[in-house]
């Protein structure tokens, strides 16, 4: 319980929560080049081995993102999520060459505003009581 | 955004809603050990409802185009805080009806494209 272990695992927190990200981005474009090799073919069609494997590195980012947030603050850990949005835009850009307007980039970043504003209370405003 | 696309990832927001409702109702009856968490039927609903939006987006994935499906499932911040108020009684605070407000019209603008 000492500083420098707090100060240790706040940095290990850092790293899952990085980590987190990044395989966040990498399992949801594996989900969509899983999704697409199915496409126009039945359900089951969806069970392959990528399939698997983009859900694996998925809950690898789930996983992550449970354990960052036990040390880092709720705010800073869903400040730095919105990295999601650019690494799925750049992926989706490069790989799959999906356009990018900028009707989309406008609606992620009020989606984006709006997800900190539900996230993150301010000391300011004080839940009503009911 | 065609209807058929709308209609393959709203289930996908809202079996995603509902799974957060149950895991909460699982681990609030539930005791801390994880044992009790897998005997809780709320548990089963959460893991099914889960399961099911998980292969739906999956399907929604082989037509939508991933840099609009994604910000799409932001409408579950939305969704979660209401379907809360509304279920488990907890208080929604002005700025989280502002927050609804902006992933609705986001949400809106993405899908148009």
């Amino acid at each position: 319980m000492d500083k420098v272990n707090s100060a240790s695992a706040r940095q290990l927190a850092f790293l899952a929560l990085m980590a987190s990200i990044v395989f966040g981005i990498i399992g949801q474009l594996m989900m969509k080049s899983a999704a697409m090799e199915g496409a126009g073919r039945g359900v089951g069609s969806l069970v392959s081995i990528k399939t698997v494997a983009a859900l694996g590195v998925y809950a690898l980012g789930v996983i992550n993102w449970i354990v960052a947030l036990r040390n880092v603050n709720l705010g800073v850990a869903y400040s730095l999520s919105s990295l999601n949005y650019v690494g799925i835009f750049l992926g989706s850009y490069f790989f799959f060459g999906e356009a990018i307007s900028a009707q989309k980039l406008i609606g992620v970043a009020l989606i984006f505003f709006g997800v900190m504003l539900i996230v993150i209370r301010s000391n300011a405003t004080p839940p009503a009581s009911s | 955004m065609n209807f058929a696309e709308w209609a393959q990832l709203v289930p996908v927001v809202v079996l995603g809603t509902a799974a957060q409702l149950a895991l909460k109702y699982a681990l609030d009856r539930g005791s801390s050990s994880p044992s009790p968490l897998l005997k809780s039927s709320w548990f089963w609903v959460w893991f099914i409802c889960y399961g099911f939006a998980t292969v739906l987006w999956l399907l929604a994935l082989r037509s939508v185009p991933l840099s609009q499906a994604f910000p799409i499932l932001g409408l579950q911040f939305a969704l979660v805080p209401i379907a809360s108020r509304w279920m488990l009684r907890e208080s929604m605070f002005g700025q989280q009806w502002i927050g609804v407000g902006a992933i609705v019209i986001g949400v809106a603008l993405v899908g148009r494209g």
